[in-house]
Formats: C-alpha cells, structure tokens, sequence
C-alpha cells in the first residue's frame, strides 16, 4: 500500500478562512499549509496508489476516475472561492510530503501577490457563441446539367462563406462587448462542432474576468448584445478565475 | 462562488439564474477548466496533463456527449465512448447508402456514373454519351451483392 501523498488544490491569500467540514478528493479533509509568506495552499491527503506517477497517468485516462476527481477538485476550489483570494491549480498538482509545498509557495511567493492583486474581488464568466445551423437546400430537384450542379455548388458554398463571415462577424462583437466592461477577456480554443453536440460551429469561447462591482452591468450588456443575434450564446458564471490564474498563455 | 448562473439565447428574455447543478453541461465546463486552464505547477508526481493524447482525445468525447449525457443520466460514460455512440447504427446507415449508391450507379447511363465519366479521358466511355440505353453493359458488371468491394482499377480511373 502506497503512502498518501499531498494535493494541492488551490493557493490563497491569507488569512486562513474557516476549513472545518471542508472535504476532497476521495473525501479527505481540507487543510492549510501555510509558508513564511501571505499565502498558504489549501491541500489534502491522497491515496498513495491513485496518484503516484505511474498510477495517475492510468486513471486520466479514466472517465469516471476523471470526471469524479475534477468534481472534487473543482468543489473545492469553487467553495474556497467563496471564503478568499485564490489562485485555483490545474488538476492532480501533487507532492510527496508537505514541505515541498512550503518550499514552492516560498519560490513563487512574488508571482502569487501579482495574481492575488489582479484577481482579488474579480471573478470569470465564459460565453460560448454557437453560429445557427446551416440551411437545408430548399432544392432537392436533381441539377439540370453539369453546369447547373456547378451552379448551385457555388451558390452553396458563397451562402456558407457569407453565413461564416456574418457568424464571425458577430462573434467579434460579442467579444467586443464582454471585453469592454471587463477587465480582462480571452477567446479559448474553438470546440469542433463534431464534438460539442450541437447543431451550430463554435465561434466564440471567450472568458471574462469582471469585478464584482461591474457585474451586473456586464450581465446586461451581454444580454442586450445577444437579444436578437442570430448566434446562440451560452453565459455561465460566475466561476473561479481558472482562465486568468496562470501565467499568460 | 456556488451562485453560478448559466443563461443563454434564445429566449434570453425570459433568463433565470439557475441554482448550481452537477449537471452533465457542467462536467465539461469543468474539465475544460481543470485541465486546461488554473496555474500549472510542478509538484512531485510529474504528469504533464497535455501530454496524454488519449486524455484530449476523451475529453473532447466528453464534451461531445453532454447532451446525451443529460439524457442518459450519470453513468453514460462507463461504456466505451467510442461505442457508445451510435457506431451500429451508422454502421447500418452506411450500408444502406452503399446499397443506395449501387442502385443509382445501375440506373445512370454508362459513363454517367461518377468513375471515368470525364469526356477524352476514355474514348469508349465519353463516345458511349447518354444515348445509349441505361443496361448496355450490364452483364459485364460485377453483381454488388456477391462483389466484397470494388476492384480497386475502378476508383483509380476516377
């Protein structure tokens, strides 16, 4: 049996909120781990034999392991998001013992004040804008000749192309708009259509990280910029700022 | 940070905030953000989340199948997820369109049929025209039922 080892969740700006009945991953408890600095990370004991090297690399590739243990993960640092500043960590960030914790919040104590200072009282939104679903052919009368299917396979195609400019185009605004009252916006990889599920392309996965003071006013210009698009938009927040934690990349 | 809304348009009119739910939905929006974005830190255990190609590959999987996933309940990605959707039944469409295709191949005038129907690339084809009757060389074609695939010199000449 493999020794537990130590997750790290999420580092925060001090001082340290009431953790008592905060629980993880595999239902261990969440506690402090305080460095010399103003930060401590909120970390918890695991199994030894799901995230030792070899055997953490086995279960991401598991979905049910995964999907579980990014629930757990999450859930706390989005309660913890609640009690403080926090820089939430990408998921599995573990350490044999402790004091390798200690020794990295002391080695990244800088870079932690300038996050804490951008982060603090600001929180992320994401909008996901989805162009309409393409047309089905209002013809479905075979072509006359091969100049007419050539015909009709150009006219198809510069509909699409307009219909890809116009979703582009108000994609951008979109953008635009959730940038202008927040402090800081970035658009995240398209998902392929293929793969979210729905009948339109992506074009827009931007997240925003907006004060709180601001956000109601946000929310309504989102609202108002997507009353009447023709793109379908999903906003969901307000979430952690997972998207502006890290470095720029 | 448990007073997560999700709204969308349309019907953005009639917007509620909705009470945080662990809903399927929410499981990508949380592997999208576990994995792929928070600060990346070395620990101990060294494994580089974006190095694990297969990981992309499901995780996009897993996105994929949000929907179904909301109707199916929880436990929908405990079968394959590369079986799990729908592979028999595209299976089946796939056929049908083939057998469709072979039928409609039969029915078109020779030359007409997609393969080596470009007029000077062959002679005989393009000379042949539409006139002719649509059945002329049947009997040199192979019969697509007892035919495993076609033979390959027929997909090079197109």
């Amino acid at each position: 049996m493999a020794s537990d080892l130590v997750y790290v969740y999420a580092v925060a700006e001090a001082p340290v909120p009431d953790l008592d009945g905060l629980t993880g991953i595999a239902g261990r408890p969440v506690h402090a781990i305080t460095g010399d600095g103003a930060h401590w990370a909120a970390a918890g004991q695991v199994p030894g034999d799901e995230f030792g090297e070899s055997a953490l690399v086995s279960n991401l590739e598991d979905l049910t392991w995964l999907a579980r243990t990014a629930r757990e993960h999450h859930g706390v640092v989005d309660e913890l998001g609640h009690r403080s500043v926090l820089v939430p960590l990408a998921l599995a960030t573990v350490y044999h013992h402790e004091d390798g914790v200690r020794a990295m919040l002391t080695d990244r104590a800088d870079s932690f004040t300038g996050l804490f200072d951008r982060l603090r009282g600001r929180a992320e939104w994401g909008v996901k804008a989805f162009a309409g679903a393409p047309q089905p052919q209002a013809r479905a009368d075979r072509p006359s000749s091969g100049a007419d299917y050539l015909r009709r396979r150009r006219a198809a195609l510069s509909n699409a192309a307009r219909d890809d400019d116009a979703a582009s185009a108000a994609a951008e605004e979109l953008h635009r708009v959730a940038c202008d009252l927040a402090v800081a916006g970035r658009r995240h990889r398209l998902h392929a259509a293929e793969l979210t599920g729905r009948p339109g392309t992506m074009v827009l996965n931007g997240a925003y990280l907006v004060e709180e003071a601001d956000r109601d006013g946000w929310c309504a210009a989102i609202d108002a910029a997507i009353t009447g698009s023709t793109l379908t938009v999903e906003v969901t927040g307000p979430w952690v700022p997972y998207s502006f934690a890290g470095d720029e990349r | 940070m448990s007073d997560t809304v999700r709204w969308s348009s349309p019907g953005v009119q009639q917007r509620r905030p909705e009470p945080r739910q662990q809903s399927g939905t929410d499981l990508a929006d949380i592997l999208e953000r576990v994995l792929d974005k928070g600060i990346v830190i070395a620990g101990d255990i060294q494994v580089n989340l974006l190095d694990i190609e297969l990981l992309t590959i499901k995780i996009r999987l897993v996105v994929a199948s949000v929907d179904r996933a909301k109707e199916m309940g929880i436990d929908w990605w405990e079968r394959d997820p590369t079986l799990s959707a729908g592979r028999g039944d595209l299976e089946q469409e796939n056929a049908r369109l083939r057998e469709r295709v072979e039928r409609l191949e039969r029915a078109l005038p020779d030359g007409a049929a997609g393969n080596g129907a470009r007029p000077g690339r062959d002679g005989r084809r393009a000379a042949a025209g539409r006139t002719d009757p649509p059945d002329r060389d049947a009997p040199r074609r192979r019969n697509p039922r007892t035919a495993p695939r076609r033979p390959a010199r027929d997909r090079s000449e197109g």
